[in-house]
């Protein structure tokens, strides 16, 4: 299988480049100079609270994520029946709105002073003395909360559909056999979704370690700092203080390519897609009343509360926290879209995510041919593809942002400023999520349809376009719904690769923030939740709802 | 004239190749001719059919079709799948689903480059071969098993390939259905002249199908022979066992006695197993075994196996023979009768008899078949 090189072989070079290069240009750049990053990073203010911050940030939010996570999955298995199946999508529906979007809405919602809830907390008879609170949002245990409620949703994705593969025939096993409901949860169900709720917080530590956007914004009034934080704040000095940034970042490229290799060497191959068979499932005709209470619970507060914030001061000429019904227009929408700037910034957004969407859903697409055996390729090579495409998913984005930055922005490339640049972070970034759905799709389709062509005369070309493509239809779609959806959201790289007069959505929102012109943040943030909602909206159409649980 | 040449093709498979597939196989197919491959799952048969197809990579040997080598390991020659003029029948028929009957059926014309229109035309010729003309604008998901299965038959013969292979093709479809179709295959066959290799696990549709047979065995070939020579005179045990040969007895020959699992036995078995042979296995199939009452003189050719008890009769009703179930000791035989024949009940005490030809008697070998 090794001995020829087959064409498939090349395809990983431009892997390793898009992938690896950035990681190893930024780990050498941190020991460089005798280590001097290591020693600019021993020098800053507070730095040990600022690792104290990040692993609490981390280890506070994966307990708050696997509770709520969890606990809304079982909520939905439980729930009666008919509703069960919508009922399933609410906990994902906050996901539609990105994280700087919703940490927007809790501010409008938790500032001391003028944050509507704490207004509305201050009516109560025993808090009606104070003038600011009872809630300060800019505190470590908020960002704790916020980033957790994020991450709940990712647990729920996990746990949820590992549920419905595993099926209810093994609960009502234990019910038949005498069990009540809440000896089968603890001595059937909770065993059975160990290995999901593992997995799922593994997946959440590394994710909460590299949180930015919550700690940026809430954490900046107050200098709460973490590492990631800490590294944009490199990037914005003059010179960017590269070793600085790097050795920030090397505890946490560490820490992603432990856990990569240690899942590697956990999991065979492969066995960490799991493919979701339609096996029929006899699901429990009776569900319980109260278990859609939590369910509508978590996607009000997750949801509907801080996208109502926005809209309130999105409607609102300024934001001073009392509603006045009668000043509600639409000029901020008006104002925001006449501005050069916020137009210049929706371009750059869709120039930079429709060219990575080019660029990386053909990388996907190929990556999980390869993978499948679609694409013929030796084991060795298959390994390796397997981790070019897992390891983003263990760096923070902040991270891949540093490195991008690094590697492209100064000769020989000078990329700095340039679209090209977040283009080039987008792709990195993406890999994985580009990769996953098609593998899915074409790991229950099979590699026979590819071998049945090959036998009967189609050459490669015709092989892929006649059968392997239309067949991965679905699985292409989702891919690119998923990655213009996630890069819409994207914040924590874009901060770092975007220059002043190239902004993104997403940037551009920190750029109003930061100068307090908060209606015009809160316009920003829900034009992104429209398109993302759009984009949902025709995935969901294309690939049906099993399109929403990639 | 040999069409199809395999030669010592060897495939292994794992990590550090420890897992051997095919172990040097050779076998030469004649032109037109169909041979079967014939053995249990794991025996290397599928393997050997995917690398005749090109889907595997063998890695040692060499295979020739027509005369063009088509893969060589040592010389680094492989052609790929698609110019090596094949057709396929998959197992679970492999039919594209988002394409139309006839899409699927006209893909291997387009695919050699035929003209849309004369590529539809032939292929509604192909498609009445196999009686689903009227199929044209399905989709292979509004078809049934069989449907789908003629309609596969029909993609791999579009383009009249020399050379058509089939993988256990019938094995996902009814005993009924199974029958129609092997007759059709049969048929097809006869009537198209391809050069044809059809692997299966069952045996009896081997021996029905096959001009000839190759037995694998782990990987390697263990006999190649006309189905009534496979039928007849299997070479070894295993062979024997897999054609389902239903009495097996282990027998030791101890200073000139023969002792069987269930005693000693009567009868002249010394013509059956030779002296030099210390342990062997003695197959006699259901229908050369005869029943009688317990006692009652047999004449001096047959073997008989005294002791048994007739524990339960099957069959009755169904077809004319009636199968006995005789318990000796802790070993099972079966007898096939005519049902008019000896209306012994069940409970009776009886011998087991068989004559000395019919007898097959191979080396014992260290692992059980």
């Amino acid at each position: 299988m090794f001995s020829r090189l087959r064409s498939s072989h090349l395809f990983i070079i431009p892997l390793t480049v898009i992938v690896l290069w950035p990681l190893v240009m930024l780990a050498s750049r941190a020991f460089a100079d005798g280590g001097a990053g290591f020693r600019d990073m021993l020098a800053l203010p507070n730095i040990g609270q600022t690792v104290a911050h990040t692993i609490g940030l981390a280890m506070g939010s994966v307990i708050i994520a696997v509770l709520i996570g969890s606990g809304l999955a079982w909520c939905v298995s439980n729930s009666p029946q008919r509703t069960r199946s919508w009922i399933g999508l609410l906990p994902l529906l906050p996901l539609i709105v990105p994280a700087v979007a919703g940490v927007t809405g809790w501010i409008f919602l938790l500032e001391p002073r003028t944050g509507y809830l704490n207004q509305l907390l201050r009516q109560l008879p025993w808090w009606n003395h104070l003038l600011q609170g009872p809630l300060d949002i800019y505190t470590m245990p908020w960002i704790i909360i916020l980033t957790g409620f994020t991450l709940s949703g990712f647990v729920y994705l996990y746990v949820r559909s590992s549920m419905q593969t595993l099926g209810t025939e093994l609960e009502a096993a234990a019910r038949v056999h005498g069990a009540s409901p809440l000896r089968t949860f603890f001595t059937v169900t909770l065993p059975l979704m160990r290995a999901a709720i593992v997995y799922s917080a593994g997946v959440a530590f590394l994710l909460g370690i590299g949180q930015f956007t919550a700690p940026l914004l809430l954490g900046r009034t107050r200098g709460i700092n973490v590492l990631t934080t800490e590294m944009y704040y490199a990037t914005i000095a003059f010179p960017v203080k590269y070793g600085l940034g790097a050795a920030l970042g090397a505890p946490l490229i560490i820490a992603g390519i432990v856990v990569v290799v240690l899942q590697f060497l956990a999991i065979g191959e492969q066995s960490r897609y799991v493919v979701v068979t339609g096996q029929s499932r006899h699901a429990e005709a009776r569900g319980y009343w109260f278990c859609p209470l939590p369910i509508a619970a978590f996607f009000l507060l997750a949801g509907v509360l801080p996208l109502s914030a926005l809209v309130l001061v999105a409607l609102s000429p300024y934001w001073s926290g009392t509603i006045r019904w009668s000043t509600l227009g639409f000029e901020n929408f008006a104002k925001v879209l006449s501005e050069p700037n916020a137009l210049r910034a929706l371009r750059t957004s869709a120039i930079a995510i429709g060219v990575a969407l080019l660029i990386v859903v053909p990388l996907g697409f190929f990556a999980a041919a390869l993978m499948t055996g679609a694409f013929r390729a030796g084991p060795l090579v298959r390994r390796l593809v397997d981790f070019l495409i897992t390891l983003p998913l263990g760096m923070p984005a902040a991270i891949f942002g540093f490195a991008v930055l690094y590697t492209y922005a100064g000769p020989p490339l000078v990329l700095y400023g340039t679209i090209t640049i977040i283009i080039i972070a987008y792709v990195t970034l993406m890999i994985p999520h580009a990769v996953r759905p098609q593998l899915t799709t074409m790991m229950s389709i099979g590699k026979e349809y590819a071998e049945a062509s090959r036998v009967h005369g189609g050459g490669w070309w015709r092989t892929l376009g006649v059968i392997q493509i239309p067949l991965a239809r679905n699985g292409v779609a989702v891919a690119s719904a998923l990655v213009i959806v996630m890069l819409f959201h994207e914040f924590a790289a874009s901060m770092m690769v975007r220059a002043a007069h190239t902004q993104v959505m997403g940037t551009l929102l920190y750029e109003y923030y930061t100068g307090g012109l908060y209606p015009d943040v809160a316009v920003v943030a829900l034009l992104m939740v429209v398109v993302t909602a759009a984009c949902v909206f025709a995935a969901l159409l294309v690939g049906g709802t099993k399109a929403l649980e990639s | 004239m040999s069409f199809l040449e395999i030669r010592e093709v060897s495939k292994y498979f794992g990590r550090k190749n420890q897992v051997t597939a095919l172990g040097n196989v050779s076998l030469a197919i004649n032109e037109g001719e169909m041979l079967v491959l014939l053995g249990p799952s794991g025996c290397g048969k599928t393997t050997l059919l995917r690398t005749i197809a090109g889907l595997e990579e063998p890695n040692k040997g060499r295979i020739e079709i027509g005369g063009r080598v088509v893969v060589d390991a040592e010389a680094g020659v492989a052609v790929p799948s698609h110019l090596r003029n094949l057709g396929l029948v998959f197992q679970n028929y492999s039919l594209w689903p988002h394409m139309t009957v006839l899409d699927n059926v006209t893909y291997p014309l387009k695919a050699r480059g035929v003209k849309t229109k004369e590529a539809r035309q032939r292929a509604a010729e192909v498609l009445e071969l196999v009686g689903c003309a009227h199929l044209l604008a399905r989709l292979p998901g509004q078809l049934s098993g069989g449907q789908q299965q003629r309609i596969a038959l029909a993609r791999s013969l579009a383009a009249r390939p020399r050379t058509v292979l089939f993988d256990e093709p019938l094995s996902n479809i009814d005993a009924q259905l199974r029958r129609v179709l092997r007759a059709e295959i049969r048929r097809i066959h006869k009537e198209l002249r391809f050069t044809g290799v059809y692997v299966t696990h069952d045996q009896r549709e081997g021996l029905e199908l096959g001009d000839r047979v190759a037995v694998m065995r782990a990987g390697k070939i263990e006999q190649v022979g006309t189905p009534e020579e496979i039928h007849d005179r299997p070479v070894s045990g295993y062979v024997a066992g897999f054609l389902g040969i239903a009495n097996r007895l282990v027998c030791q020959v101890e200073s000139g006695r023969v002792r069987t699992s269930v005693g000693e036995p009567d009868g002249p078995w010394h013509s059956v197993i030779p002296d030099n042979r210390r342990t062997v296995e003695l197959f006699v199939r259901a229908e050369s075994l005869r029943l009688a009452e317990a006692g009652t003189a047999a004449d001096a050719t047959t073997c008989v196996l005294r002791g048994g008890v007739l524990v339960d009769l099957i069959g009755i009703g169904i077809g004319n023979v009636i199968e006995y179930v005789v318990q000796i000791g802790n070993q099972t035989l079966f007898a096939v009768v005519p049902r008019d024949q000896n209306p012994l009940r069940r409970g009776q005490h009886v011998d087991c008899r068989f004559a000395p030809t019919d007898a097959l008697v191979y080396q014992l070998e260290d692992t059980p078949a």
